[in-house]
């Protein structure tokens, strides 16, 4: 499983989309510095949105665009043949491949998590702590995502996995959204139907700590230690989904 | 702000009626379809109502879009103090909206328990728009209620409840707002409205001297001079370049700039009058005139403002 | 002691708009220990089939599989060298590193030595260190048949081992799978290259659209292909 995992990750830290896409994500963090003066004294807190914004976006693509390949490949062109008939579970194969595209958003998000606490340190004139905490929490968002790309490859190709992948994304941050709105406008029954929605599509929200880094509220302590547990339960479920789905599929 | 009216300029302007805002979700919902922006979808409302506010203070627009972007803006970052500020102050003042900019502002109240930013713009709308001194002292005190509120909310708290005169509170208010903000746009509408109330102070206290004169000398002065020193120290400098004059048709002072505006303003009547001659209708917005090669260019307002176009006539 | 056993075994592959292909139909076949058995049969007749339910990597409709007595899916896949048809590796690695990770998760303390040595017997010490992205056909065919025996299995199944071989390179791997067999390991594979049955397999299993046709010993077969259009005419 160890192999796995490397083989995994070295495939993803290869792929030159990564690249791209990292100095895409570097080129957003620092587009700051062009727009800041449009936004009329709001330099720094536009720096952080769009620096922790750039981090999410630019993981989940590659979440898409590589997540998505790593099995696909490993199915597509039968390389999990050699790998599946030695000892090793097919579960363990989902569980490798998962993980080496978690240690790869992993470290492409602590790059960019770097450059960016350094960034809004730098404009702020002092360390800015609670940008570490939003960026844990976007890394855990991210987490999350591993498991519904790693899911949705088991069944789908990569064209349909990635649309699988964004639906679910959007819906997951809509959703805790729109059960609030429907509670404060007391259509009870919807909020009830989005309530079954929401057991099921990640809640992002529990991982979001934009109002400390951008309004310094603090957040308690069991919220974040909760929203830490939930995405990790909610991952390791979606990886065991995908290991019984990749258990009885035929290759 | 510059650099947004310098790309401003750059394009060419579409003239033929277009909303810039028409794409903006509104209601409730907008909380729900830009949450998977994450975290930028705030920055782009914001920037989006700032482009908004430039564009439509370039062409001498109706602001019709002020207030959603801004309920948009508020909805999805509730915390958003500057959003509250900077919008309450423009949706009042340039939108001419003041009840629009306090609803706003009541969600902030709620939504934003521990700012005395909503509070305290609360307050001032209702001091300085719609001169409901018993509402903006409620809203003080509460602002005052509020972690960070800083001394100058105290004051006005005070002067809202003894009726002090409004010039001078509204004249604390926006040095307050100029003071404490680093938002260039609001600066300059502190300053130009700051400048306003002084010149209105000088007329009043030029006028004074002058009714003084009219009643111990039962007659009209044949010049200024006559007023000095005993009715007035001096003639003041008139804040936006002009002077004052004596009027004797009026038999008051005025201010040259005032005349100015309303010769542009009786210009610019006259030219909508044109217009609908030509073309038969009146122009949507002002600088169809510009357009339509009615006149060359829109003179700018002497003090800074917006014209306040509505249904084919200019007014003050 | 039966190494390989197939009771009954049916597969059949759905294909869009609910059209089956019954790839197999009720095969029975077992090979003892340090047998040699060749499986036969035309294009599409079910031999890949057949042998990716051996090794799991397919489910049977019905039927019942052991491989050293147990499922498939078990430990006993260390003591088995598997060779696909058209055998895939990572492209973005060398031969060696190929070679080195698929060895690795079956031993992962296998000497170096050991890699350098397998790559040295299947010729291709030379281009070891190139990307497989740059390999010929027959040169992943060779890296083929290395990851297959480097673990030293005891059984080794092989779909088609010396396709896209040239004729050096065929008696070159012909000869190893003879060395293995003397050592007395058991060797089931398939092919329908004929000249390549009688020097390596003891017994031949001939599979005709998903049946089991013939199942001879060689010395009962004269000549195999007059036997093989006997059988399938
Ligand atoms: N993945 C698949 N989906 C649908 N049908 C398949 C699939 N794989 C094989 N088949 C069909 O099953 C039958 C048996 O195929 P199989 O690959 O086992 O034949 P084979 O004996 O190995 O042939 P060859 O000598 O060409 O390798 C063929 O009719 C083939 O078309
Ligand atoms: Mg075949």
């Amino acid at each position: 499983m160890r192999e796995v995992i490397l083989n995994s990750y070295r495939e993803a830290i290869r792929d030159r989309v990564l690249l791209v896409v990292l100095a895409f994500g570097v080129a957003m963090i620092f587009s700051s510095l062009i727009i800041g003066p449009l936004t009329l004294g709001e330099e720094i807190r536009l720096a952080k949105d769009i620096g922790l914004g750039s981090i999410l976006f630019f993981g989940l693509l590659i979440i898409l665009f590589i997540g998505n390949r790593v099995l696909y490949r490993e199915l597509n062109e039968k390389t999990c043949y050699l790998i599946l008939t030695r000892p090793i579970t097919r579960f363990q194969f989902i569980a490798g491949k998962a993980i080496g595209l978690f240690l790869t958003i992993l470290v492409t998000s602590l790059i960019l998590g770097i450059i960016f606490i350094s960034y809004i340190s730098l404009l702020t004139g002092s360390l800015q702590i609670t940008a570490f905490l939003a960026v844990i929490g976007v890394i855990f968002q991210l987490t999350m995502l591993v498991g519904i790309v790693i899911l949705a490859a088991t069944f789908l190709n990569p064209f349909l996995g990635s649309l699988f992948t964004i639906f679910v994304y959007i819906f997951g941050q809509m959703i805790p959204r729109a059960i609030l709105l429907a509670k404060f406008y007391k259509h009870l029954a919807i909020a009830r139907i989005l309530s079954i929605f929401h057991y099921i599509f990640p809640d992002l929200t529990y991982l979001d700590f934009r109002e400390l880094l951008i309004y310094n509220n603090p957040i308690p302590l069991e919220r974040i230690l909760f929203g830490f547990s939930y995405a990790i339960c909610y991952s390791l479920v979606m990886v065991l989904v995908a290991g019984l789905i990749f258990e009885r599929k035929d290759l | 702000m510059l650099a947004t009216f310098l790309f401003q300029r750059s394009i060419p302007p579409i003239y033929h009626h277009s909303e810039p805002l028409a794409f903006l979700p509104s209601g409730p919902m907008v909380e729900v379809t830009t949450a998977p922006l994450g975290p930028i979808s705030p920055e782009i409302i914001w920037l989006a109502a700032i482009q908004y506010y430039g564009e439509e203070k370039i062409s001498g627009g109706k602001f019709e879009f002020l207030t959603q972007v801004f309920d948009v803006l508020t909805r999805i970052d509730p915390l958003f103090d500057h959003a509250y500020q900077f919008g309450s102050i423009v949706i009042a003042d340039e939108g001419r909206s003041p009840e629009q900019a306090i609803r706003i502002l009541k969600r902030g109240l709620v939504k934003n328990p521990s700012s005395w930013i909503p509070p305290f713009y609360i307050g001032f709308v209702f001091y300085i728009h719609l001169r409901d001194f018993a509402k903006a002292g409620k809203y003080f005190e509460l602002a005052t209620r509020r972690s960070g509120a800083p001394e100058y909310v105290y004051r006005l708290a005070a002067f809202a409840y003894k009726k002090v005169r409004l010039r001078k509170g509204s004249i604390l208010i926006w040095s307050k707002i100029y003071q404490n903000t680093d938002n260039q746009t609001l600066k300059e509408a502190a300053l130009r409205n700051i400048r306003c109330l002084i010149l209105e102070e000088y007329l009043e206290y030029l006028n004074k001297g002058l009714q003084r004169f009219e009643r111990e000398k039962g007659r009209k002065p044949e010049h200024i001079s006559e007023l000095i020193p005993e009715y007035i120290d001096s003639i003041p400098t008139e804040p936006f370049g002009g002077a004052f004059k004596y009027d004797s048709s009026r038999d008051s002072f005025i201010s040259t700039t005032y005349l100015q505006i309303e010769k542009i303003i009786a210009y610019l009547n006259n030219k909508l009058h044109v217009f609908k001659q030509k073309f038969g209708y009146y122009p949507e917005r002002l600088d169809e005139l510009v357009a339509k090669g009615v006149i060359d260019f829109i003179p700018p307002h002497p003090l800074g403002r917006i014209y306040n176009y509505r249904f084919g006539r200019v007014i003050r | 002691m039966k190494l390989v056993e197939l009771r009954n075994i049916t597969k059949t592959y759905r294909i869009i708009f609910g059209k089956k292909v019954e790839a197999l139909r009720g095969i029975t076949l077992v090979v003892g220990k340090g047998e040699a058995v060749a499986l036969v049969g035309p294009n599409g007749a079910g031999k890949t089939t057949a042998i990716k339910i051996i090794l799991g990597l397919l489910n049977p409709d019905c039927g019942k599989i052991s491989i050293f007595g147990q499922d498939p899916n078990s430990d006993i896949r260390k003591r088995i060298g598997y060779l696909p048809e058209n055998p895939t590796f990572y492209r973005f690695l060398t031969g060696r590193e190929n070679l080195l990770f698929l060895t690795r998760m079956v031993d992962p303390d296998i000497p170096i030595k050991r890699i350098d040595e397998m790559l040295r017997l299947v010729g291709l010490y030379g281009a070891k260190d190139r990307p497989v992205r740059g390999y010929s056909r027959g040169m992943v065919q060779r890296l083929g048949i290395a990851q297959a025996i480097i673990h030293n299995p005891d059984l080794l199944i092989l779909d088609e081992p010396l396709s896209g071989l040239d004729p050096i390179g065929r008696k070159e791997i012909r000869s190893i799978l003879l060395n293995m067999k003397k050592e007395g390991k058991t060797i089931f594979f398939s092919t329908h290259i004929l000249p390549d049955v009688t020097p390596l397999a003891d017994r031949v299993i001939v599979i005709n659209k998903g049946r089991i046709v013939s199942d001879l010993p060689v010395a009962k077969i004269g000549d195999i292909e007059d036997h093989l259009i006997q059988i399938l005419r």
